[in-house]
């Protein structure tokens, strides 16, 4: 192994290859910071490029566009409230607030140093700990999955700290969206009203940029008047190291999502868009103020952006140890091996080790790298929002949702469902219902159905075929971490009343 | 407190329809659809109740600032996605994006400003049309025109 690592340095330490690796950051960038450009469709629309080149580059030019485009949905998510990627979710809880109050550059900054963390610990972890991590993943039957959509729902008593009875409400939204079209197991078409546009189901990234896309360009449009959509605060001497040093004294939250992260990759089907709400949803639950989530404070975005991008290295175990790809972008890194001749799988580590711990490295390299060519992007896309009015910013963001849109399926529908989604939730929004619960439904949807309905079919060889739910032990982990997740804001809420009081009555007295 | 009660009135309403939906589906399929209906139905219904139970707390007004504006922008974004197939990506885009920014803009437009307006629009949807078409290779709406 540590042959195999020395010599892969020998492999990425060339011009051409660092200068591959960097083109590879700067267009997953610009592909994350659109909403719409997904990495997995940055990933594939990119793949034709590296035809020409050798197994080794085109797999490191590919894995340096998936790291990039998982961190530069963060840009979007900060500056117009609006996640580049789903794994961006949740960086608009506190990136956008900070964004407001003329924090926008400290928030990006934030988030770059977060991203390469995560970046890191998800190679380590697939450098040092593939193998039996690979292991663990299997044990995930169909009852977990639909366990673990259940524990990704009671996250919504975090997000939804307004009200949590409208979170729920705004989540079985998402829920029910997501079974609109061909049902993933029988094959029957549901909800179409008669539509054959709609059998394919509602496409997730639609949703998702109807859902934030729509409703803030709206917001804007109704505070025209302020003819700039963020403060533009001054330029301060040294943020750059002060944020450095601010994101690295919480070393707690950094190594908590990171590690979430990785876990929450090696699950296949679940990826950065679960990842991202788990582990904010952990930093608030372990959080001092608690109530200071989701008003912009670095705590939200360093969770949100470790994990997301942790997942990237998480992902690939199942990849390069099982064959089993951990999130979308990892299928079409499957693909891309298969295609140069290595197939997935034990084997891939001793036939072909160096190609391998190449590719291992490269992603430790431009996770590295991401940190300068992340500043130098950051600052100017941000200094451009900053500086667009608002008459010029809402039609772009029109303009950029209409692309979105359109390049997932080629489809005009598409973009009708996307716009009415997004009038929906801007209405959804007035009556405040936020955006959060709604799309994580939706992401959680289709692994908490096909996990239930196959459990329930498993469960027909016992005597009660609800049972099958409550016999795995793994099963019972993830009951138990929902009764936690549900129930802690609400201890939190009572406890914190109770401080109160007292702290009130000592005052007094 | 009223613009809730609507609403959850709106989601059991929404619920019910589903649900007559998920009639002649087979058991594996209507299953999960019907437990979320049922979910939904169920906490509407409390916040229904808890309208009544509870002193209305302080909202902002459902109705947002500049409606005339609001309204008018999704129109104009509706042709636009109609258009897209009729004028084709470049055309319709540059029309509506200019439509768009001369509506909401606080100043008259002048004639230069039009102009450096609609050169802009073409230099930005030009530049994300080659990018698109010819190096990504990704289709984007075509119409008669370009």
């Amino acid at each position: 192994m540590l042959d195999a690592i020395v010599a892969s340095f020998g492999n990425i330490f060339t011009v051409k290859v660092i200068l591959m690796i960097i083109a590879g950051l700067f267009g997953g960038l610009m592909a994350g910071a659109l909403p719409g450009l997904t990495a997995t469709m940055a990933v594939a629309l990119l793949v034709p490029f590296t035809f020409t080149m050798n197994p080794t580059e085109g797999l490191i030019v590919l894995g340096a566009i998936y790291m990039a485009c998982i961190y530069g949905g963060s840009f979007s998510a900060i500056l117009v409230n609006t996640p580049g990627t789903p794994s961006s979710i949740g960086t608009t809880f506190d990136g956008y607030p900070m964004a407001k109050r003329g924090e926008g550059e400290r928030a990006i900054l934030i988030a770059t140093f977060s991203s390469a963390y995560g970046g890191v610990i998800g190679v380590l972890f697939l450098l040092f700990l593939a193998p039996p991590l690979a292991s663990v993943a299997l044990k995930f039957g169909p009852p977990a999955y639909f366990w673990m959509a259940v524990f990704g729902i009671t996250i919504i008593s975090s997000l939804a700290s307004k009200s949590i009875l409208k979170g729920f409400i705004g989540g079985a939204i998402g829920l029910l969206i997501s079974t609109i079209g061909i049902a993933p197991i029988g094959g029957d078409v549901r909800f179409t009203a008669g539509f054959p546009q709609f059998q394919g189901g509602i496409e997730l990234i639609v949703a998702l940029i109807g859902f934030f896309c729509i409703p803030e360009a709206l917001t804007m449009i109704s505070n025209r008047t302020q003819k700039f959509h963020l403060t533009e605060a001054k330029h301060k001497g040294g943020i750059l190291f002060k944020t450095f040093l601010e994101v690295m004294k919480r070393q707690g939250n950094l190594l908590r999502s990171s590690i979430l992260g990785t876990i929450v990759g090696i699950l296949p089907g679940a990826g950065g868009s679960v990842a991202n709400l788990v582990a904010y949803n952990e930093a608030l639950r372990v959080s001092k103020t608690p109530e200071k989530f989701g008003t912009g404070i670095p705590d939200g975005i360093i969770a949100t952006e470790s994990s997301n991008n942790a997942v990237v290295g998480g992902g690939m175990i199942p990849l390069v140890t099982l064959g089993i790809p951990g999130a979308p972008p990892d299928a079409i890194l499957y693909g891309v091996l298969l295609l140069h001749g290595l197939r997935p799988g034990p084997e891939l580590f001793t036939t072909h080790s160096e190609v391998v711990y190449t590719f291992i490295m490269s992603l430790f390299v431009a996770t590295i790298l991401m940190i300068p060519v992340g500043i130098i992007s950051g600052r100017l896309l941000h200094r451009t929002v900053v500086r667009l009015p608002i008459r010029f910013l809402a039609p772009i963001i029109f303009f950029l949702t209409i692309i979105g849109s359109y390049s997932i399926r080629n489809n005009v529908t598409d973009i009708y469902i996307m716009l009415t989604l997004g009038v929906l939730g801007y209405i959804l929004k007035r009556l405040d219902f936020h955006p959060g619960p709604i799309t994580l439904g939706l992401i959680l949807g289709p692994i908490g159905e096909t996990g239930f309905v196959q459990a329930l079919l498993m469960g027909q060889v016992l005597p009660n075929k609800w049972m099958i739910f409550f016999i795995h032990p793994l099963s019972w982990v993830l009951i138990i971490l929902s009764l936690l997740s549900l129930g802690w804001p609400l201890l939190m809420k009572k406890f914190s009343k109770r401080w109160k009081i007292k702290e009130m009555t000592i005052d007094e007295n | 407190m009223k613009t809730d009660r609507i609403a959850s009135i709106v989601f059991i309403v929404t619920g019910l329809i589903f649900w007559t939906q998920t009639g002649e589906l087979q058991y594996n399929c209507s299953i999960f659809p019907r437990l979320l209906i049922i979910f939904m139905v169920f906490l509407s219904a409390v916040m229904l109740i808890q309208t009544f139970l509870t002193a209305p707390p302080k909202t902002v007004p459902f109705l947002p600032k500049n409606l005339r504006y609001i309204t008018t922008s999704t129109a104009v974004a509706f042709i636009w996605i109609y258009l897209l197939n009729i004028l084709g990506f470049i055309v319709s885009s540059v029309l509506c994006l200019t439509a768009l920014t001369f509506f909401l803009d606080l100043q008259r437009p002048t004639f230069m400003r039009t102009l450096s307006t609609i050169a802009v629009y073409t230099l930005m949807v030009g530049a994300f049309w080659l990018i698109f078409h010819n190096f990504l290779l990704v289709p984007l709406p075509t119409g008669y025109l370009i």
